[in-house]
This record gives structure tokens, sequence and C-alpha cells, in this order.
């Protein structure tokens, strides 16, 4: 279970904010869990525990352990390559029967045991086998079978994945074995609640006094933590039955997979701040319009991700800052234009002549403009190294001309009448690549940002406007932001649910990290 | 009684037409519309533990049918379009302190009744025009409304209380409709080879005490802004061990499950392995259908599913883990099996636990089902453990179980109750004081006095009132001397111990 050594991107002042909070200075975003390649075989057993709260509640739980490991909460993520025959043995250390389902999987079945409602069920002390062929690639869950009321609040639910044929990190990370389920990063999401009146009554032998009717979650979890115990790395010695963490890295462009499993009993409004996203599949079957051809030809780009009880959700989402409004890379214009500060690009029709006042672009690219409302780009030879370009700002009035956008303003001092256009411009790039945010020398976007007194610091703020950049920060601030990277807060949007019984900040919080370029993010082992 | 009549001829349909006559009609072309006599009104049901809530639901009008919740499906044949319903109100008169709360309609989510007219009233603590049903009123005592819904759509309804709504669809009043493309087709071109639908519905039974005793609308239970379910139900009933499988026909077949929410709660069906395939939501065909495993079920939605159910049993159960019965430990509520394969038949009569013979287990069973008290079995609507086949599930059921204790009678072998022991000297009260179920005399109450006790059901002496094991002396042996035996016996044990 313990991860591979950290690798430590530190600072001089980031250091001193892990020494105060605890936390392991690493840019990752991996998945955790069981491999034991392929046609595995899992030793599980049921048994009790205790995890912490966010808010250090000592809570009573169910749970599986793998072979000779403490108990988790949740249960372990089992990692398999496709076409597998997967065995778990599930050894009962609990007083009541258990077992467990495999939703999704083909040729389930149990043996040993005894026969329980769902399926074959361990008696305490006894132990039962599922064996099942894990045929298709995807996100998945496994729970109880047994008195699933109880047993799955209590926490005897777990994540499955299912590697596609030719899955290799690096070289060949795709969600389902094709190319618009390829990926750069991934992460889980494993979303689940607890009633902890409910978990201290069976802690205290007063199991039957429990009244599920009357549920009512207080704690939220991803991955079996509550904020803000997610931002600590996985494995760390005082989170020994939560093995896993939520602490999503990323940088500029890359792609990332959100496997995000309801492991609980309410629906969550899951929000991923910065950008929308594209759902590819769910329950492990992709929104296709071809059956088999795991072409997510039919994925939804949404916002937020209503996730049920249940249910599996494959996301892929990508940040790039391209339309910020100023350039978060701090680039100067004569730099070169990196690929993610393009949002849109074009050929010209025609030559420009100096009494033009709008520019004509060229399919089949010019319907990628924004549409009636100024953005900026910049004129170039159509080589993006190219310094010989101009800066415009452009319009398209009528999408019914998408060919046609209008010259708002030109050149660096926002004048529509410079000498002349640059040499060979045969391109228009829509970028703000080489805007600046703020400072002195530049009063076209006059920002200043306010004073420290009159600021809230938050744990992820880099006290700059420019990803890897650190501002001056009060002594004890940032912290949570190693490498001054972008953050945002990825949650629940039923709000009440970031909480950690009662107290915010708490629960059902988490936060990505889009890293400056050069950081390096530790991936998935297998 | 179901009836088709001619639109353009009779508004009103004729009850005489006979179903042979409707079949006729069928076939012949023109403008038929399908016509459906509901009767709503209360009963009572048992829920497992034991707890009797009083329920309302529908019945075909003018049969012996009991009532019942979800109401009888209304079937919309292939070449219709119309339906109509004819609603007569015959629940109790609504209480003193808001007399309309007992007007009821009928709606059909995704079809307008032609001639659909809201009702307002001035009612509240702050007087307001508020609308209190979305058409017009059946009012109790026997207020009858006919309401007709044009062109319907091939798909799965929802029909319920437009009345109260939170309130009366609440009690029970919702029931399935549904219309085929075609023979075998739930949209055009979308197959299936059998079918089986699936209601959801919750209980309170804080809500329903309140209604029985004419509380609700007062401080006592204000509004279903009160409402914290304890049951949970698939088809009107909550799981228990007993709770027989939906039997869909042979193995791996393609099988349609409508699955609406007639309850006030978001629900989750889910499956433990077979995937669902969404074919239609809310009686419109899916363009590209999803498989899913969990399906999102909001209050009354409707989605049409279609799925390959492998030989045996396949769960069907509520993932928002509705999946108990009030406080009762283990599993229950919102589960159902679908049984595939072979039609099952048990190995033998009253071998509820079906381990091969007839033991106390099952006599468990038998008294913990929420059968049990059951008076409205029928052919449509059976109970499995009504063994005299007389409808009801009663003491003398309980007496056929107990005397096949210890043996395995065959399921197809006739029944023969037990003669009543008519004149048991033990059982007779001559005067004396009641033998709180010591019938036997040997001074402990124990077996043998409830086999006493069980013999005596038929007793003529019973119902002349000279019976020791009437022990309320109503003049009858049920189920309320059943619960005095048992507090009399447990009280027994506990003075045996000491
Ligand atoms: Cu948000």
């Amino acid at each position: 279970m313990k991860t591979s050594a950290k690798k430590r991107t530190m600072r001089a002042l980031g250091l001193a904010a892990i020494l105060i909070l605890g936390l392991f200075a690493t840019a990752q975003a991996k998945v955790d869990g069981l491999y034991n390649g392929a046609n595995p075989t899992f030793n599980l057993t049921a048994a009790t525990g205790y995890i912490v709260g966010g808010d250090g509640a000592v809570l009573h739980i169910w749970g599986l352990s793998p072979q000779g490991g403490p108990v988790q909460y949740p249960a372990p993520t089992l990692i398999i390559p496709q076409g597998s025959t997967v065995t778990v043995n599930l050894t009962n250390q609990l007083a009541e029967p258990v077992s467990l389902v495999f939703p999704g999987q083909t040729n389930v079945q149990a043996t040993g045991g005894i026969e329980g409602l769902v399926t074959r069920e361990a008696v305490p002390g006894g132990t039962v086998t599922y064996t099942f062929t894990a045929a298709t690639p995807g996100t998945f869950m496994y729970q109880s079978g047994s008195n699933m009321a109880l047993q799955i609040e209590m926490g005897l639910a777990g994540a499955i994945i299912v590697r596609p044929a030719g899955f290799a990190i690096p070289g060949n990370m795709t969600a389902y074995g094709t190319a618009d389920t390829a990926y750069d990063q991934e992460i889980l999401y494993f979303q689940s609640e607890m009633d902890h009146r409910i978990h201290e009554k069976v802690d205290s032998g007063q199991a039957s006094l429990v009244d599920l009717t009357t549920w009512f979650p207080y704690y939220w979890f991803y991955n079996g933590r509550n904020a803000p115990d997610v931002f600590s790395a996985a494995g760390v010695p005082w989170l020994p039955n939560q093995p896993y963490d939520c602490f999503p890295h990323l940088l500029p462009g890359q792609k990332m997979l959100l496997r995000i499993v309801g492991a609980g009993r309410d629906m969550h409004p899951f929000h991923h701040h910065g950008n929308s996203a594209t759902l590819i599949a769910v329950d492990g079957q992709v929104l296709e319009s071809t059956p088999g051809s795991n072409n997510p030809d039919l994925g939804e780009v949404l916002f937020t991700q209503p996730v049920l009880p249940g249910q599996t959700r494959d996301v892929i989402f990508s940040w790039n800052g391209n339309e910020l409004g100023f350039d978060i890379y701090g680039h100067v214009a004569t730099d070169p234009i990196l690929e993610v500060e393009v949002f849109a690009a074009a050929t010209l029709q025609d030559p420009l002549a100096e009494t033009d006042t709008g520019v004509n672009v060229a399919a089949p690219s010019q319907g990628a403009f924004p549409k009636r409302r100024a953005f900026r780009a910049v004129l170039t030879s159509g080589l993006a190294t190219d310094p010989a370009r101009e800066v415009v700002v452009l319009r398209m009035d009528d999408p019914a001309q998408p060919n046609i956008l209008t010259v708002v303003k030109r050149g660096q001092e926002g004048t529509t009448t410079p000498a002349s256009w640059p040499a060979n411009t045969s391109a228009v790039i829509g970028t703000y690549h080489g805007q600046i945010f703020a400072g002195p020398a530049d009063n076209r976007f006059p920002v200043t940002l306010p004073d420290q007194k009159d600021l809230t610091m938050g744990a992820f703020y880099s006290g700059s406007p420019f990803l890897g950049a650190m501002g001056t920060l009060p002594p004890g601030e940032g912290g949570f932001n190693l490498n001054n990277g972008l953050a945002f807060m990825w949650h629940s949007h039923s709000e009440k649910e970031l909480t950690n019984n009662n107290i915010f900040p708490g629960g059902a919080i988490s936060i990505a990290i889009v890293e400056p370029f050069g950081t390096t993010i530790e991936q998935s082992a297998h | 009684m179901k009836i088709y009549v001619r639109i353009r001829r009779a508004p009103r349909p004729s009850r005489l037409v006979v179903a042979a006559v409707a079949l006729v009609l069928l076939l012949a072309q023109g403008a038929w519309a399908i016509s459906y006599d509901l009767t709503a009104g209360a009963f009572t049901k048992t829920m497992p533990g034991g707890q009797i809530v009083t329920m309302w639901g529908y019945k075909l009008t003018g049969t012996a049918d009991p009532f019942t919740s979800p109401g009888p499906e209304l079937t919309v044949p292939t070449g219709e379009t119309t339906l109509t319903v004819n609603l007569t109100n015959a629940l109790p008169a609504g209480p003193a302190h808001s007399p309309t709360l007992h007007d009821t309609s009928i709606v059909i989510p995704g079809l307008i009744a032609t001639g659909q007219a809201p009702v307002y009233q001035t009612i509240g603590a702050i007087p307001k025009n508020r609308m209190t049903s979305f058409d017009r009123v059946a009012t109790p005592g026997g207020g009858a409304v006919t309401y007709t819904f044009q062109n319907v759509r091939p798909g799965s309804y929802l029909y319920m209380s437009g009345s109260n709504p939170a309130l009366q669809v609440e009690m029970g009043l919702y029931g399935p409709a549904k219309r085929l493309a075609a023979p075998g087709q739930a949209y055009a071109g979308v197959a299936f080879d059998t079918e089986a639908t699936l209601i959801l519905g919750e209980i309170d039974p804080a809500m329903h005490a309140a209604v029985a005793g004419g509380t609700y609308g007062t401080p006592v239970y204000p509004s279903a802004f009160d409402h914290h379910p304890k049951f949970f139900l698939v088809n009107g009933e909550p799981f228990t061990s007993t709770r027989a499988p939906v039997f869909v026909g042979a193995a791996n077949q393609t099988v349609l499950l409508r699955i609406l929410n007639a309850g006030l709660q978001i629900h989750v069906p889910a499956t433990t392995g077979a995937y669902m395939t969404v074919v239609g939501e809310d009686s419109y065909e899916k363009d590209h259908p999803r498989r899913q495993l969990a399906l999102m079920l909001a209050p009354q939605k409707r989605l049409d599913v279609t799925m390959t159910v492998p030989d045996g049993k396949t769960l069907i159960y509520d993932r928002t883990l509705d999946v108990v019965n009030a406080n009762i430990a283990g599993p229950g509520g919102m589960m159902v099996f679908l049984q595939s394969g072979a039609a099952p038949i048990p190995t033998c009569r009253g071998d509820l636990n079906q381990n091969g013979q007839v033991d106390a287990s099952d006599l468990q069973i038998f008294l913990d089902s929420p059968e049990f008290g059951r008076s409205n079995c029928t052919v449509s609507a059976p109970c499995a453990t009504d063994y005299n086949g007389d409808g009801r599930v009663n003491m003398r059921d309980l007496r056929l179980i107990n005397s096949w204790v210890g043996t395995c009678p065959a399921p197809a072998a006739a029944v023969v109750e037990p003669a009543a022991s008519s004149g048991a000297p033990a059982l007779s009260r001559g005067g004396k004081p009641p033998l709180n179920g010591d019938f036997d005399g040997n001074g402990s109450v124990d077996h043998k006095d409830l086999r006493l006790m069980l013999d005596a059901v038929d007793d003529p002496a019973c119902a002349a009132g000279d019976c020791a094991a009437d022990l309320n002396g109503d003049g009858k042996i049920d189920t309320a001397d059943l619960a005095l035996f048992k507090a009399a016996m447990l009280a027994s044990g506990k003075k045996g111990k000491k």
C-alpha cells in the first residue's frame, strides 16, 4: 500500500508550511489500489475498524482489509487488467453474514459459504469465494450484498478499475482503449457519506436500536477521507485505515480522467471548478453511437456531475487558461505561443490591405472564434514563433457570417491606424498570449492587487496571478500549493456537505491544482 | 369492468357492454376509446412487524375485488389513442376542519384530460386562494367524474390522484397505465418478450394514522412536510423473506420493465448484476439507449427499461438503500426479485423458507408476513399463505400450517381443514373466569395450548360466547386473541424461569 518515494518539489517557504501542516510536498494524480497482475486473486477480510473524521472524530467502520494489511475505508480499489479471471476470497471477521456483489462484471460465480438472499455469504469466521471475468474496461464498484442498508453504510464498498488491453503507464493510458478516452492524469472520486450515530450504536453493541429510516449523514467522504485530510498524501501513517488521498494535479492542456463512484445513499452534485468536462462513460459503458466501439461520440459536456448512488462516471477534464483574459503563463508578446494558449486559429482568405477594417478567415476553422464578443488575437505569418506579429482585438458580429472578424482595436496602444500590417501576414490566432495582467509598464489592463491587509489568504493562494510565480505572502500563508499552481475547488454543490459534523470547512471538498509547466506529477503505479 | 365505447356516439360508457362485444369492436376500424371504471376507497394493510395502516386504493367499479394500491393496471390497446376513466369516490368523508380533503380526481402526467379544470379554494390559516386539485373532483359518498385522455402515445404512465396529491398519492391513490406501439413492441421497433411493471411508493404510518383519525392538517400532523416514510414499496409491498418474485418467463429473454416512481422521494432502481437498457423516459423513446446499473428515478418519473434476465433470480433494489422495513433489522423495503426459468414450485405447501419441511421457523415467517391479516386475496392479487382459499389469511390458515408442522404436504394435494374440537371441555368457560391461555390446565401456557386454541377456531361454542380460547370474549377467535395468547405465553415463560 505504501506509495513510492515522494517526489518533492519544495521551496523554502513551502518547507516551513510542511512542517506546520504535516503535508507531504507531492504533486500527484494517481489511483492507488491493489494490483496483482493478470488473473489476480484478492484475499480480503471483512472486519471492524476505526477511521478519523476531518474534525478528529473517531468513527467506527466495517471495512475490508487486504491480506496482512489494516482494514480500509473505503474497501481497497481493485486494479485489474481487462480479460482477467478474478478470484476474490472473502473472509468474515464480522458478527453477521457478509457477501460481495460485482455489478457490471460478467460470469460472476460464488462458491463456499452459505446461500444468502442475493449471493452466497461468508458466515462469521467463514470464507466465501467469488470469481468473475473482467471482460470490459472501465470504472466499476463492488459492495456488500448482505444486509445492504447497514453494511454499505458501515463501509463495505470499493472501486474496481479494469485497465483496457494494451494499457501502459506511460505510453498508452486510456480509459477504454480508444483515442478519445486517452488521458494524461487520472484520479478517483469515491464518494460516500456517514451517519455517525448509526456507527456509534453498532460500536457499542446496540445495532438492534438502529433505525435506518432515520438515516441523516453528518460526514461526506472522497476516497474515504473528509477535507482537509484529503490533502495528506496517500498512505500517511496517521491515517492507517484511510490510505487514499484525493488531491488531483495536472498540467495546462493535459487531459485528466476523473473516475467518479457514487457509493453512498444520496446523489451528490459534483462540481469541477475551472472548466466544464466531458462525461465519456457511465457505469463502465462508453457513451457511444456505435455499440462496442468505445468511441465516446455521445459524450456530454457538463459543468456539474450528478453522481447517483450505485453509479460510476468517467469524465475527462482539461484546463488551459487560453481565454482567461490575460496571459496566466506570464509571457511577453514575442515569446513562442504555446498550443494551450490558443483558443481558435485560422488562415486568412485574402491578403490584408491597409484600409481593411476586418479580416476574412478561411474555412474550416472560421466558426471556432467567439461569437458577438470581442476577443484578443494576433496576426502572424502562420508561424507561432514568428515575432513579427500584430496584436488585435476582433469580434464576429454576425455568426451567420463567421468568416468576417471585425477589427475593434489594433496595435500595442490600441490604435486602429498603425503604420502597416506585419509582413507575410497569413493567419489569425485567438490567444491571450502576452497579455499582461498588471504592472506599471502596461496600462492596457490596469489591475492593482489589493493590499495584503485587505485580503484573507487561502492555503492554496500563491500570492501571484501567474502560474508558477510566487507573490509575497504573510508568514504562514500558502503552503498547500507548493509549486504556485492554480487551485480550483472540486466539491459537492450540496453545500451543506462541505462540513464535518456541522463544522465548515470539511466534508466533500477537494482541490485540483493546475501546476506550472515543468512540474513532475506522480502517476498511478499500475 | 373494462369496456370499449365509440367516442363520437357515447360520452358515457354503457356498463352493459360485455367483454366479448368489446373484443369485436376492438377489431373494427374507427375511433374507439377504452374506458375503465375505477372506485377509490379505503382499506387496511398489515405491515411487517404487525402494524396495521389505513390505505387508500382503487378497484374496478362494481366488482367484488378488494381496493388495492397500486390500483388496477390500465391498458390502452395498441389501436386506441383515447383513455377514459370513470372515477367514483368511496373514500370516507373529509374531516370537519378540512371537509374537501378527501375529494379526489385522476391525473395522468404526460396526458391532459379533456376539459381539465383546476379547483381553487380559499383556505389556510392565512386565507388565500389556493389550488387544491388539478382537475374536477369526485366527492366522498359516491361522487363521480369522467376523465377523458386523448392522444395517448406508446409508453408507460402513472395515474394518480390530482387532488391534494402530496397526501392522497402517498395514501395509495396511484396505479400504472400503458400503451404498446405494437404487440411485443414498447415503442416502434423496440421489441420485448415479456413485461413487468414496478411501481415505487412509500408509507409513513404516522401520516396514515392521522388521515384515519381525522388529524391530518392539524398540529398533530400538519402536512406532507412532515413525511418520514418507514416503509418502501415495490408494487405496494415492502420486501420480506416471503415476498414472491416477479416471474418473467424463460431465461435470457428480453424483459421490458416499466419502472414508475409514485413516492415523494428520489429512488435509484439498481441491479447487482446485469445491465438495464433505458429505452424510454416519460413515454418518449430514447434515441440512444444507455446501458446502466443504476437509474435516476425522481418522483413521478417513468422509465422503460429492457433487460436480459439470466436464469434464476435477479435483484432490483433501491440504491438509495431504502431497503429496510422501519426499524426491523435486516433486508426489506424497496427490493424485488425477477425470476426467470421454470415457474417456481415449492417442495411442500407451507414450507415458506423452502428447507424441505414445515417447521417452527415457517410458523414464524407466516406470523411475520404482511399477508397475515389480509382479507382481500384474489386471483389477480393472490395470497401465497391463504391455504384454505377463502380470500383471507387468518387463524384458519394458521391452524392449517400449524397442523402441517413436521410434515411435507404436496402443494397440489387438497387442503383438508381440521375438524373443530367442538365441545372440548377444557375450552368451555362454563361460567368460570377465562383461563388466560392455559387451556389444558398444566400450569404453563405453551404450544399445546396454541394447538387447542387453534382447534377451537370453528367451535360453535365460541360463536355462542362460551369459549375459553376466545380470550377477549368477542365471540370469535382471531388475531386479537392470538396477541393476548402470545403475551400470556411470554409471561408464563418468565414465571417458569424463576
Ligand atoms: Cu462549485
